[in-house]
């Protein structure tokens, strides 16, 4: 059974006045347990509003969220348990920490949920212990943290809650390469230390083809694509008439074949393409 | 709950009230907001809520927008009418339990809600019809003869457009943090008045936070494009006052006659 799924999911905004866009239009995806999914699309696809509407932030115009096969918006009480289930990390987090301390911050999530101290202390410190955040960092103000430590601090906020789905929008915007790839290894990591289902939103082809098990591309208001990652950018042509691209290493090996090289074209992270440079060059190449 | 906010909301359009020359929009909303005051009879009042009604019409400004903005003074209508109706006395009167209600209590009541409502739809009408930009430019235009006292007035004015221009975005701002905070079960629904005025802390503090790094921010990218204050800077847009400025202002001033003859001829009530 999916762990989400949303029926026809449809928003606008700005009703009734003449700003009114639909943010998104009947949206039909279901998201196995376990799954690494990315999420991609323009600036104004409605990828941020899609997943707002996973954890019941936003209330949806017509259709349903299933959280585990029940409407989220059933009762007050439904509502609550799919914002600790369904843990959600804004852009640009670190713009919400607000305690004394980093380790009051973590805490604020796990505290809400009403859990008792020492299980709340676990949590704050196993979240902290994941995203590289050591004990020194916990008794500082967020505010004297570095950029990095904040998005981190940020992100362990939303995993000392432990949720069964995480889902972060851009966790690597404005970061600098070692941070993003601190980001993505610990989105990995999470995943495979904790089973739990994973969501995130990029707009890096790379990142994605990296990471996820199945890609989500959004293009005006509309789902365009859902699939495994070969399943998506295999369709090269389709990605660049809605202006994205397939990642640089995918474009090299179009670019090979496209000049008479008889050699795969379905490569999508760097590691792939040195295999199938070895295959094509024969196992005596040295690469 | 935060978007119902309207202040400073500009609602685009192409009515006459939207054209209007924005120095004379706000003389004019001014002059009609005294106007509200002078009412005194059944017939100036009818004749003054006609009047609002007619400019609602013209800005084609949707009613229902209209009814938003009178919805956060409800209850400063309410409370004053109530207020009104017991201060007030004079005329027959209704002995309801312990309350006491008169004749010129009751009119007082019903003409003070009504002011306020007037007054509260066409000062809307002057934000909802004037981009926040022009109605500083005209205010910087028609306080600038207090340089004369050493004021600053560019200064103020800029002040003004910023702080009008940061309205939506902080309001964009607020909603975002308190979308973060729901993200991690932060409730204001339920609890007691000092848990809920305690749950804002979360909000508030990344508010404050992020104000401050928006202020400092706006300055360095003023400062880089040479932003020195008021002296030698020109304009884009030139005011200029047109016909149907003086129409308006005519209009305004008809108002105020047959309003004053309606008081003279007609028996006032309170």
């Amino acid at each position: 059974m999916p762990v989400i799924s949303t029926r026809s999911l449809t928003y606008l905004y700005s009703k009734g006045t003449p700003f009114e866009v639909a943010a998104i239009k009947d949206i039909n995806i279901d998201i196995d347990s376990g799954e690494l999914v990315g999420i991609i699309g323009h600036t104004g696809s409605g990828k941020s509003t899609l997943i707002q509407h996973l954890n019941g932030i936003l209330k949806p115009e017509q259709g349903t969220v299933l959280l585990e096969g029940k409407d989220i918006w059933e009762s007050k009480a439904s509502i609550r348990e799919a914002r600790f289930k369904v843990g959600l990390c804004f852009q640009y987090p670190e713009y919400q920490l607000f305690e004394e301390t980093v380790y009051k911050d973590i805490a604020f999530g796990p505290k809400n949920m009403k859990l008792d101290e020492d299980e709340i202390d676990r949590r704050v410190h196993r979240a902290a212990e994941f995203v590289g955040l050591k004990e020194e960092h916990l008794q500082k103000s967020p505010f004297d943290l570095s950029g990095g430590e904040k998005r981190r601090a940020a992100i362990a906020g939303v995993m000392a809650m432990e949720p069964k789905v995480l889902i972060l929008d851009e966790p690597t915007a404005g970061l600098d390469p070692h941070g993003r790839d601190r980001i993505l290894r610990l989105i990995k990591e999470y995943r495979s230390n904790t089973g739990s289902t994973v969501l995130f939103v990029s707009h890096s082809m790379e990142d994605i083809a990296d990471l996820v098990s199945k890609v989500l591309v959004l293009e005006n208001s509309r789902v365009a694509m859902f699939g495994t990652v070969e399943e998506v950018y295999s369709k090269r042509e389709e990605l660049l008439k809605m202006g994205l691209n397939v990642p640089q290493v995918t474009r090299i090996f179009a670019g090979l074949r496209e000049r008479g090289l008889h050699i795969n074209t379905n490569i999508f992270t760097v590691e792939q393409g040195r295999q199938e440079l070895l295959r094509f060059f024969g196992k005596g190449a040295d690469l | 709950m935060i978007k119902d906010i309207t202040i400073g909301q500009f609602f685009p359009g192409d009515s006459i009230l939207h054209r209007l020359d924005a120095r004379m929009k706000l003389v004019l909303t001014f002059a009609v907001i005294v106007i509200v005051f002078v009412c005194k009879s059944f017939f100036s009042m009818g004749l003054m809520v006609a009047f609002v009604l007619f400019l609602v019409a013209v800005s084609r400004v949707p009613v229902k927008t209209i009814l938003k903005s009178l919805k956060p003074i409800v209850f400063i209508v309410i409370f004053t009418a109530v207020l009104n109706i017991f201060y007030t006395t004079g005329g027959w009167s209704v002995q309801i339990w312990i309350f006491k209600i008169t004749e010129k209590g009751l009119f007082t009541a019903l003409f003070m809600a009504v002011r306020i409502i007037c007054l509260i739809i066409v000062s809307s009408l002057l934000t909802y019809t004037t981009t926040p930009t022009r109605l500083t430019d005209a205010l910087e235009r028609l306080l600038s003869p207090l340089k004369i006292f050493k004021i600053e007035v560019h200064t103020i004015a800029m002040m003004m457009t910023l702080a009008l221009r940061f309205i939506p975005t902080l309001i964009e701002e607020i909603d975002r943090i308190m979308s973060a905070q729901k993200a991690r079960g932060a409730d204001w629904e339920s609890g007691s008045l000092v848990s809920r005025s305690k749950a804002l802390i979360p909000v508030l503090i990344p508010l404050f936070v992020s104000s401050f790094r928006r202020a400092y921010e706006l300055a360095f990218a003023m400062e880089c494009r040479c932003y020195r204050g008021g002296k030698g800077r020109t304009r884009m847009k030139i005011m200029k006052l047109e016909l149907r400025d003086f129409a308006a202002l005519l209009a305004a001033a008809a108002l105020l006659a047959g309003i004053i003859l309606l008081n003279i001829f007609f028996k006032s009530v309170i």
